[in-house]
């Protein structure tokens, strides 16, 4: 099967314009998102501030760098999708590695059945942000999210933008390519304007504080570890499958380093200037910032940007409308790309495009309704598939290039350029990615037991609530590995 | 103080993002230039 599939929106775009820039900017514009505003500020003023910067930091250097450069190796040295990169670039386990490639396809498509659902909420607010709604003397922005998130309105909202994902993916749309890399480094400026915007606001200095101050006993939690490891990995789009395909994109002296790099200083700078608008932000304005975080839940991004925005008076109307114009485009590119993701096993499996696009979408608009209803349900979906499922992801990613072929044998792979390496890997990547076969799965393991266990049966995590969505996880799982098997058979026996 | 430590981080993040933006410009330049020779 041909790596370059044309069929790919993005791998469309960068071979019109092929150059390592708009290679960057795909896998940049893959990254940032959704994630990097709604989760990220929900996730981090919920899960320690400070503390979670600081386990932030140290996943980006143990994980997020080391496994985004493995998952690239896989499609650039394996020269195939998320189905056939692992089966190819590995010596041993073959079926095994593609079934781990199909697992981040799998685990994408489950993230994608709640995506839809908050690149709708983006939608109307960018609706409401040119119409003016936000600055109405009368305005209330908690009421606003109220009335909206949650409601039949924003499960309607939310299957529009599943409509147009699956006419993109299925058709086609000339020009969204090119629009989406000239998007993003205008979303990037105007990130940075509101974060020193929100600084110069008076009482911002305490909230900069609760976000920037780690404390002990936040870190001994780890919930922290891990809501912080499943956000790095979330937010910059590891272990989704896609990083296989872009590899696969890449020529030989595509630097796979440079372009891994990027994606974690990019993703973090958007993220932690998100943050520094949003969350010292609730205690310029609010008398009681630590219950309002509370109280917003995963809405808090959407309950503070209509309050900054109305803080900067005349010029917030327009800077509002074109933040969100940027925002929104950023989430449904992200969408689009999690949709050809998730397709792409169907596709290889020897389904056409369209119908693979329909199956797909109408699948996750069905199984993500319910989280368009519900806050509760949102919450669920996001812990099995987006910290569970994702983790599993990550050490298939470090079993496939550290323990199925050899480290060394990948990493000599990907040095192998006429020019010189953005980041000279050694022995250091080999080992770092070695250990992350049973990081992932010993802070799974902690979070569990000091959570059921030490904080009380049910007390702290629910997780016996999310024992049936990980079932499902494990069952889809297993279809998936019959389904590889047969179809790597098949292949095998028809060369 | 901490937080000022992390303060400095966030705008090294930003710095550190413009830079991959220059440094895959001449990335291009040096590929294209390899592949002439």
């Amino acid at each position: 099967m041909s790596s370059r599939s044309p069929s790919s929106l993005i791998a469309r775009t960068i071979e019109k314009t092929w150059s390592s820039f708009a290679l960057l900017m795909a896998a940049v514009g893959w990254s940032v998102g959704a994630g990097n505003y709604w989760r990220f500020s929900w996730r981090a003023a919920n899960y320690g501030g400070g503390s979670f910067l600081l386990t932030y930091l140290i996943w980006l250097i143990i994980t997020a760098f080391p496994l985004a450069v493995a998952e690239y190796a896989i499609g650039k040295l394996g020269q195939g999708g998320p189905l056939h990169g692992p089966y190819n670039l590995v010596e041993r386990s073959k079926k095994l590695a593609a079934f781990g490639g199909m697992w981040m396809a799998w685990a994408d498509f489950m993230i994608m059945c709640y995506y839809w659902v908050v690149t709708g909420w983006i939608f109307y607010y960018m609706l409401h942000a040119i119409a003016g709604t936000f600055f109405a003397p009368d305005f209330d922005a908690s009421a606003f999210w109220k009335s909206f998130g949650f409601t039949p309105a924003s499960l309607g909202v939310g299957a529009l933008m599943m409509f147009l994902s699956i006419l993109v993916t299925a058709f086609g749309i000339k020009g969204i390519g090119q629009v989406a890399r000239f998007m993003f480094p205008l979303l990037f400026i105007f990130t940075v304007g509101l974060a020193i915007f929100t600084l110069t606001l008076p009482g911002a200095e305490k909230g900069l504080e609760f976000y920037m101050i780690p404390r002990a006993e936040a870190l001994l939690d780890p919930a922290t570890w891990m809501q912080s490891l499943s956000q790095v990995i979330w937010s910059i789009g590891i272990a989704w499958g896609f990083l296989i395909c872009a590899g696969a994109w890449m020529r030989r002296n595509d630097d796979p380093t440079l372009i891994a790099f990027g994606n974690v200083v990019n993703d973090t700078a958007v993220a932690w200037m998100a943050g520094t608008a949003i969350i010292p932000l609730i205690f310029a304005i609010s008398a009681t910032p630590y219950e309002d975080i509370k109280e917003a839940g995963t809405g808090l991004a959407f309950v503070v940007l209509p309050q900054l925005f109305r803080k900067m008076g005349a010029a917030g109307h327009v800077y509002a409308a074109l933040f969100f114009i940027a925002f929104w485009f950023a989430a449904f590119t992200s969408l689009i790309t999690i949709h050809e993701v998730a397709l792409r096993p169907l596709k290889d499996l020897g389904l056409k495009t369209p119908y693979a696009a329909v199956i797909t979408g109408v699948l996750a608009f069905v199984c993500g309704i319910p989280t368009a209803l519900s806050g509760a349900w949102l919450d669920y979906y996001d812990t099995v598939w987006g910290v569970v499922g994702l983790s599993i992801g990550l050490v298939f990613i470090a079993l496939i290039t550290s323990y199925f072929t050899d480290a060394a044998r990948v990493r000599q792979g990907l040095m192998d350029m006429d020019i010189k390496p953005f980041v000279r890997l050694g022995k250091w990547w080999d080992y770092l990615v070695k250990v992350n076969i049973v990081i992932p799965i010993l802070f799974f393991v902690w979070w569990i037991v000091y959570g059921e266990w030490i904080q009380g049966w049910g007390a702290g995590l629910h997780t016996y609530y999310t024992f049936p969505g990980m079932v499902i996880l494990i069952i889809g799982g297993i279809i998936m590995y019959f389904l590889v098997s047969e179809s790597i058979e098949a292949q095998t026996r028809g060369r | 103080m901490a937080w000022v430590a992390f303060f400095i981080l966030a705008w090294l993040f930003v710095i550190a993002a413009l830079y991959t933006w220059y440094r895959a410009v001449e990335n291009e330049k040096r590929i294209r230039q390899v592949e002439k020779r």
